[in-house]
């Protein structure tokens, strides 16, 4: 799914027939079928990696979400009874640990981006590959400053701000199905992205 | 709809998130309002400006992540204990061996093949495997390579750097042609205790029988080993090759002692292959215990 288009859902992107496999696969992993189990994490893992690697901006911590988030998964499978769709099911963990993570960390009051990089937070941007940001010859390429200046405002919102951000700006994720992951409504998800757009917008007025 | 609720709702418009309603009443304001058209511009860029701060996880970070994953997975599925082994356990009352290590790499092989590259003259490589790929969808794909470097060595097998490469080659998941050798060279010396347990591990866990049974041939001389007692006695409960448990149950009677009636018993029981059967039968009456008392 490429983030440069915010309406595709990943609902939309599986299709009804995939749906169909998709519970097919869930219920030959809950019988203990592991090469089912494996298809379920591979047709999820990239993206909940990407998820967790955006929301925590450290590879170390990301890689430890995604073991601890699909061996929940792996643990409780049997007793996931198709109440919400697998998705919802498998990002609440995500969110969850990423959340415990973000708030350990407003707590120790560390600099996140420090984690990944040697040559710290300022580089950490500005050395990641470009993503969609080149798909459009119309847009110009940001400038490391700006990019430095967006990844000091992500450490700004708070932990829930900054997951509604990244699931509706990157994931493409709608806000009614974010409330649903978050255990809140669709109202107070689209209160979070409303707070969160105008931290950015107060941040980089300026630069755009 | 005011100039006020236009610019508020802003964000939301851009994410498609306003309802029916609301939606046309804002189009129709910014067709009649240059200042608020502008400012829904102003909005677009700063939308697509948000883009950037997107990362990319490397390609490498997945591939890790899954070989961490099912390693782990892997590991605990073969320490948990089944009917059978469960029994064994308690028999024994010590800890199982564990298998460890070698499992990681094997769950990065969802893309095996082997290409050999013709000459590269400074840094010749000769082997090289995908490990990872995915599409960045911009029309490219991303590709984790992993190149092999060859290099001869030789040396005795005493010699512990030839030892550990042999020992690496015997848990090479992906070629049981190599581990059949590995193995075939490491039987003639078992001395060295962590020779022994690796050809304990993969007397009780190599898929490939061939593997098992050089493994066995390569434990007869400590067939009074506690540890090799609890391996070869697995392999009487549980392995599907009749060979390979007609010759464990003749080294295990090598040293009979009274801790084996209750597994033999069991097998008299499970056991359909005549020569174990016989053999079994003939053990416990040998040993004054009965066949069917339990
Ligand atoms: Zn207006």
């Amino acid at each position: 799914m490429s983030m440069g288009d915010p309406s595709v859902s990943v609902a939309g992107v599986l299709g009804r027939d995939s749906v169909l496999d998709e519970s097919a696969l869930i219920r030959a992993a809950q019988q203990g079928d592991q090469s089912a189990f494996e298809k379920l994490v591979y047709s999820y893992d990239q993206q909940v990696l990407r998820l967790a690697y955006n929301l925590l901006r450290s590879q170390e911590d990301a890689r430890d979400v995604y073991q601890e988030a699909f061996l929940r998964v792996h643990r409780n499978l049997r007793n996931f009874r198709f109440d919400c769709s697998f998705h919802t099911w498998l990002y609440r963990i995500v969110t969850n640990l990423c959340l415990d993570h973000l708030r350990k960390r407003k707590v120790r009051k560390e600099e996140p981006s420090t984690v990944d990089s040697a040559d710290g937070p300022k580089d950490l941007l500005a050395s990641a590959p470009e993503t969609s940001a080149s798909s459009d010859p119309q847009r110009r390429l940001l400038s490391a400053e700006v990019r430095e200046r967006i990844s000091r405002t992500l450490e700004d919102l708070t932990p829930r701000e900054r997951a509604v951000f990244q699931m509706r700006h990157h994931e493409g994720m709608r806000l009614r199905a974010i409330g649903d992951v978050l255990g809140t409504t669709e109202e107070a998800a689209k209160n979070c992205l409303f707070r969160a757009t105008q931290k950015m917008r107060s941040a980089l007025g300026e630069f755009v | 709809m005011t100039c006020q609720d236009v610019r508020t709702l802003l964000p939301l418009y851009l994410y498609g998130e306003l309802d029916f309603h609301q939606e046309e009443e804002f189009d129709r304001h910014i067709d009649a309002c240059s200042g608020c058209a502008r400012a829904l511009e102003a909005e677009r860029v700063l939308h697509a400006t948000l883009d950037g701060g997107h990362l990319a996880p490397p390609p490498a970070l997945l591939a890790s992540s899954r070989a961490r994953l099912f390693g782990e997975i892997r590991a605990s599925e073969l320490a948990r204990p089944t009917g059978l082994l469960d029994r064994l356990r308690a028999a024994f009352s010590a800890p199982l061996w564990k298998p460890a290590a070698a499992l990681a790499l094997a769950a990065v092989g969802f893309l095996g093949g082997r290409a050999v590259s013709p000459s590269a003259p400074a840094a010749p490589v000769t082997a090289s495997r995908v490990r990872f790929l995915e599409a960045d969808g911009r029309g490219n794909v991303n590709i984790v390579l992993e190149e092999t470097r060859e290099r001869k060595l030789s040396g005795a097998l005493s010699d512990d750097g030839i030892r550990q490469l042999v020992l690496a080659a015997s848990r090479e998941q992906g070629d049981p042609g190599l581990r059949v050798e590995s193995m075939d060279l490491l039987r003639r010396d078992s001395s060295a205790t962590e020779v022994r347990r690796a050809l304990v591990a993969a007397l009780v866990s190599d898929p490939n029988p061939g593997v098992r049974i050089k493994a066995l041939e390569g434990l007869k001389q400590h067939a009074a080993d506690p540890e090799v007692r609890r391996a070869l006695s697995q392999v009487l409960l549980r392995d599907d090759n009749s060979g390979l448990r007609a010759q464990a149950i003749d080294l295990l009677v090598q040293h009979k002692n009274r801790d084996m009636v209750d597994m033999l018993q069991q097998l008299v029981r499970s056991d359909s292959n005549d020569y174990v059967q016989l053999r079994t039968r003939r053990i416990l009456a040998e040993m004054n215990a009965s066949a069917d008392a339990f």
